[in-house]
């Protein structure tokens, strides 16, 4: 059995509600979340030495990987290409970024927004020249936009768009077809217009962004 | 896939032929403008990623031992009380046609996927309405959240002895007379025998002779035989140190019959966790009060 199996196995066990299995998927990950949390909390914060509210996040993390019966772990496949350990820790600097940014302790919103929802949204009015965009309202609309992701877009997004990996290989890996990547990219860019138009309205931008987005955005 | 940026070769427009006829019309215009802001998206996040990995990768920050115990027994809590949810209604005359077993759960509980769903045998004990039975999981839920929490901010050094425990039992069945049989709290390690059938509740109350001062926590296990099975609780924590255990029958009974033992071991959480994953089949060593070990009887359904 491979690495990558015996994670797979490990996780189905501990999922299954097995203690000792949990016991030990939280020893085997806790490393790596722990250190990408406080990762996170040095680039967004500038603090060094905040052990407490390190662990605090890092147990949120965890919790959040076993929630609504796993749901996020299980979205998790090692015949897909990403190893356990980046997508945990790109979980966990999901999950950092979302507490700082808007307390929540969930990165993910409850109900997906219906694809066909998506016409009723008023979001045709950002032209080529009004995307242009500085590096704080950057990072606010990257939070932004993988607060919109489920977990498997959150690894497409990942992939595509972070790292820029070749879309015929993404595509093999996640079992795409050409018709659900197409669909997933005009999703998502059309929720990236919609975040910048609102993102570039200050008086948008200030009002209770996850209220906000919890009720409009589609999840993508 | 970034338009200007694309790094993969791809033509976008290539998509289009795919989606309905609204999509393939916005598209190429959606694409020609947002793809610039998607690309600008894209680099911003490598170049954060680039910082926080090569930080993450220097950093020697660990997860305490207190933290992790803290992070699985939440995580324990939260897979009974989703259980919970997802339980048909308890004294419910089998599952619903056409029920699916997890799988997963079964591999691990030693149940066999295909079997019937469990049948009540036995007359129904009083139930909570739906709504209320949710509240109070929620509530459980949270005073065992709030009181581990707790009990992690005031954390004590691992070495502290605790005093003797006690243990009670009720939610078994007595079979002649079909009543709910309570174990009265005689100062005993050991409970009065429970039996117990798929639908039973479990409730098992470990209390110390004295009031506990630090962090304390609980494991338990199915014992038969020489084997031992670890079992998942939803397990409260007062202030003064006593835990309350919660069982669905079904989890303890697993595949198993007749007589078997249900090991309940309270202590000091890093003296469990160093504890092997069978339970110890004898009490902790002379002298070594970091934990104690109580004892239900159970008798399970026979073949």
């Amino acid at each position: 059995m491979t690495e990558l199996d015996a994670s797979h196995a490990l996780i189905h066990r501990a999922l299954a509600g097995e203690p000792t299995s949990v016991r030990q998927l939280v020893d085997r990950l806790s490393p790596v979340i722990s250190r990408r949390v406080a990762a996170t909390l040095w680039k967004r914060t500038r603090k060094r030495n905040v052990p407490q509210e390190v662990d605090d996040i890092a147990q949120e993390v965890l919790l959040s990987l076993f929630q609504a019966d796993g749901k996020t772990l299980r979205s998790w496949d090692p015949a897909r290409g990403m190893s356990l350990d980046r997508f945990v820790g790109m979980l966990a600097q999901h999950l950092t970024i979302s507490i700082l940014r808007n307390g929540r302790t969930s990165p993910w919103r409850d109900e997906p927004t219906e694809p066909e929802k998506l016409d009723e949204l008023d979001v045709w009015d950002v032209t080529p020249e009004s995307v242009t965009i500085s590096r704080q309202n950057l990072q606010v609309l990257l939070d932004r936009m993988r607060a919109a992701l489920s977990p498997r877009g959150l690894i497409l997004f990942q992939r595509i768009v972070v790292d820029a990996e070749p879309l015929a290989a993404v595509m093999a890996d996640e079992g795409l077809s050409q018709a659900a990547a197409y669909q997933w990219k005009c999703r998502l860019l059309q929720t990236l217009r919609h975040l910048a138009a609102d993102v570039r309205s200050p008086h948008l931008s200030e009002r209770s962004p996850g209220l906000r987005m919890a009720k409009r955005v589609p999840q993508t | 896939m970034t338009g200007d940026g694309a790094r993969d070769g791809s033509n976008p427009t290539a998509f289009a032929a795919e989606g309905d006829d609204d999509e393939n019309a916005d598209f190429p215009r959606l694409d020609q403008e947002m793809s610039p802001l998607l690309a600008s998206v894209g680099a911003f996040a490598r170049e954060e990623e680039a910082e926080i990995g090569t930080y993450a990768a220097n950093t020697s920050h660990a997860l305490s031992d207190v933290a992790r115990e803290s992070a699985v027994q939440k995580i324990l809590a939260l897979q009974a009380r989703e259980r919970a949810e997802r339980a048909p209604p308890a004294g419910a005359a089998g599952a619903p046609a056409g029920a699916t077993v997890d799988p997963d759960r079964a591999r691990a509980t030693g149940e066999d996927p295909r079997a019937a769903a469990p049948v009540a045998l036995v007359p129904e004990l009083p139930r909570r309405s739906r709504v209320k039975s949710r509240l109070l999981a929620l509530a459980g839920g949270s005073l065992a959240v709030a009181l581990v929490l707790t009990l992690w901010f005031h954390a004590t050094p691992g070495e502290l002895p605790l005093p003797a425990y006690s243990i009670a039992a009720r939610g078994g069945i007595k079979q002649d007379r079909g009543l709910p049989t309570d174990s009265a709290d005689d100062g005993s390690s050991v409970a009065q025998q429970q039996q117990l059938e798929p639908e039973s509740l479990l409730i098992v109350a470990a209390r110390p002779e004295t009031a506990v001062t630090g962090t304390v926590a609980a494991r338990a296990f199915v014992v038969q035989g020489d084997d031992a099975t670890e079992v998942a609780s939803n397990a409260q924590v007062a202030p003064t140190g006593a835990i309350e255990l919660r069982f669905r029958g079904a989890d303890l009974i697993g595949a198993r019959h007749g007589a078997a033992s249900l090991r309940v071991l309270v202590g000091r959480p890093e003296a469990l966790r160093a504890l092997p994953a069978r339970a110890p089949l004898a009490p902790p060593a002379l002298g070594d009060a970091r934990w104690r070990m109580l004892t239900v009887p159970l008798e399970l359904p026979p073949r």
